[in-house]
């Protein structure tokens, strides 16, 4: 008898070989394409950056403080989460910490950018995180004592794909509106995303935690309830500055 | 699109993705690649790749200089855990 378990030490070859991961991530991507489509089609306040004659500067701000919030609650519970990784793939676990190592100070690149759009870090420590990012990351929590670090790290996958796939145009956008220099620490950002291959590497961590084919339908339905919580960011925001009506959340 | 490995020593002929990490191949054929840290810096997995070097990402700097310091200081020798696949190559992996 041996009551020592959840080590990750009874681990043999991934449930997805090298060519079944392959597949897996193309129709994982397929979907994540199809929730973009519906995003750019029904969120609110997504095309700022497109909008050089009516830019919303106060929001920007807003949106560059929130995400700075974000980055430092969920580098929390992310850290967290590779306990619970460890105890089902040490393999998955070494990925994700050296994720989490290029990803742990981020935070401070979009911080360089807020201060240059006029907020200063004293002000930008008494913004308080929207009711959608306090969710977001009570939902992570949930995940990690109730369904598994799989939900946490698939989360990962849904951004970093956006990022590499959108945010050059963005910056584009908005270097366009506010100048290069204003937006330094997002083009940083960016790069990181890129040239790490940030979605290549979540997904290696993804590949060793997906286990049976319910890992597979859970994955993709983690994927919906994330579009629909970041959405919720969205709406607030929105709903803050007053920028549309707010139509249908995705 | 899978890329064909060649196994010299064993004579074994394996296939991967693109761009998958050559110690990848040890879900293929058990131990066909010993590996411990997968970060480049204990030396288990140093292989000669004998045909298809430009077909493996570039070395950086600082596994070229661990290369030499374990006495395999050409162009040849490479670390598998660093290596990502591009294209069909032939290796040994008991230089």
């Amino acid at each position: 008898m041996n009551r020592c378990i959840n080590t990750g030490l009874g681990r043999g070859k991934p449930y997805l070989n090298p060519v079944q991961s392959v597949l897996f991530r193309q129709e994982i991507d397929a979907l994540i394409e199809n929730q973009i489509a519906e995003w750019n089609a029904n969120v609110p306040a997504t095309d700022q950056h497109h909008r050089k004659n009516d830019f919303n500067h106060p929001m920007y701000a807003r949106g560059l403080a929130e995400t700075a919030i974000r980055i430092r609650l969920l580098r929390v519970i992310e850290s967290k989460a590779i306990s619970d990784i460890a105890k089902l793939s040490p393999e998955a676990a070494k990925i994700w910490a050296e994720y989490e190592c290029d990803e742990m100070l981020h935070d401070e690149m979009f911080i360089q950018d807020l201060e240059k759009a006029g907020t200063s870090r004293e002000e930008f420590l008494q913004i308080e995180p929207y009711m959608s990012t306090k969710l977001l990351v009570g939902f992570f929590s949930y995940l990690l004592d109730h369904e598994g670090p799989l939900g946490v790290v698939a989360y990962s996958y849904l951004v970093e794909y956006v990022n590499v796939k959108l945010e050059p145009e963005k910056l584009k956008g908005l270097e366009a509106i506010l100048g290069k220099d204003k937006i330094a620490g997002q083009i940083a950002h960016s790069h990181t995303d890129i040239n790490h291959d940030h979605p290549g590497m979540v997904w290696g961590a993804l590949r060793y935690l997906i286990n049976k084919e319910e890992d597979k339908a859970a994955l993709k339905k983690y994927l919906r309830e994330f579009q629909d919580l970041l959405a919720m960011y969205f709406v607030e925001i929105n709903n803050e500055f007053k920028l549309e009506k707010v139509k249908a959340v995705a | 699109m899978l890329h064909t490995i060649v196994l010299t020593n064993s004579a074994e002929t394996l296939q991967l993705p693109d761009k998958s990490k050559l110690t990848d191949l040890s879900e293929l054929a058990e131990g066909v690649i010993p590996f411990s840290c997968l970060s480049g810096i204990c030396g288990s997995c140093v292989i000669e790749v004998e045909c298809g070097l430009e077909n493996l990402s570039e070395a950086e700097p600082v596994e070229r200089t661990f290369l030499t310091s374990l006495g395999f200081a050409e162009d040849q020798y490479r670390l598998a855990c660093q290596c990502k696949l591009f294209g069909p190559i032939s290796i040994n992996t008991e230089p």
